[in-house]
């Protein structure tokens, strides 16, 4: 997912996290580099910037209509059941 | 943005996961987790929060947090990501972020102290974030039933109480089941009769 030359090791050890569409949460990065919370974030979000990596915020049942977060719900019940 | 995965919008989902320290969080998220669950530690500044001994000197202190977490790929669109709470009390203005958007809790006890989870019930109710409790069985002894744990506890009848082994995949697996069932309900039962 790098482009262009720029960027640290941890851009570049983040973009393989993400090589291939492989989505990471803000939480594991942090756990695997060994990095305070708030420092991934925002070597993220300077990456987001420089568009190398694309953030998907959270889907927040707080946010999500009813009936989004009913089909949401019904998806994660069916997967934990086929697990 | 160029970089999307192919398959469309990834969402994500999480659950909470709360008790008190040593009550079994981080084996529970370990026996459904696909991944060794990981620690990510968040360095607080902790000046203000007046917990801590402040002796050593005016100046701001930094303290350093550890929550665990790990993940469930429901299905190629769909990763679940479960949060182990910190344990200790005075993070809990950390709780805010863990539970913004979170499907539900799950409070684990352990009938020997009760009291600890405690501090997290209250925590949920005030958030008004759905929650269940998990009696988690110690060598396989439950030494009290669930009305007794639910009358102790004080919470309302239709808070599920279920009893579990943290390090059995299975047993975790319908614990967060009976949560997301719990919610589910919940939500049909409101769009049925709005408050």
């Amino acid at each position: 997912m790098m482009r262009g030359g720029q960027g640290g090791s941890e851009h570049q050890y983040i973009a393989e996290m993400c090589d291939g569409g492989r989505v990471q949460s803000l939480a594991e990065i942090a756990a695997r580099m060994q990095l305070p919370l708030g420092v991934a974030r925002v070597i993220v979000a300077d990456m987001a910037t420089d568009g190398l990596v694309a953030v998907y915020e959270p889907t927040s049942l707080d946010d999500e209509t009813d009936a989004v977060g009913t089909e949401l719900l019904e998806r994660v019940l069916s997967g934990l059941r086929r697990l | 943005m160029s970089h999307r995965p192919s398959a469309g919008r990834v969402t994500s989902a999480k659950i909470v996961i709360a008790g008190g320290f040593g009550v079994g969080k981080t084996t529970l998220v370990g026996s459904v987790s696909e991944i060794t669950p990981l620690t990510t530690e968040a360095i607080m500044t902790s000046a203000g929060v007046g917990v801590d001994d402040n002796r050593q000197g005016p100046g701001k202190m930094t303290t350093t947090v550890a929550m665990d977490f790990g993940r469930i790929s429901i299905d190629r669109d769909l990763i679940l990501y479960l949060f182990g709470t910190p344990g200790q009390t005075r993070f809990w203005f950390m709780w805010d972020e863990l539970v913004r958007g979170a499907i539900g809790a799950v409070v684990m006890v352990d009938t020997r102290r009760l009291a600890d989870c405690f501090a997290a019930i209250d925590f949920f109710e005030h958030r008004r974030l759905p929650y269940l409790i998990a009696i988690n069985c110690f060598d396989g002894m439950q030494y009290h039933n669930a009305q007794d744990v639910r009358d102790a506890l004080a919470i309302s009848s239709d808070v599920p109480v279920v009893s579990c082994d943290a390090r059995n995949r299975e047993s975790t697996k319908n614990v967060l089941i009976s949560l997301v069932e719990y919610v589910l309900t919940m939500r049909r039962t409101r769009a049925v009769a709005p408050a």
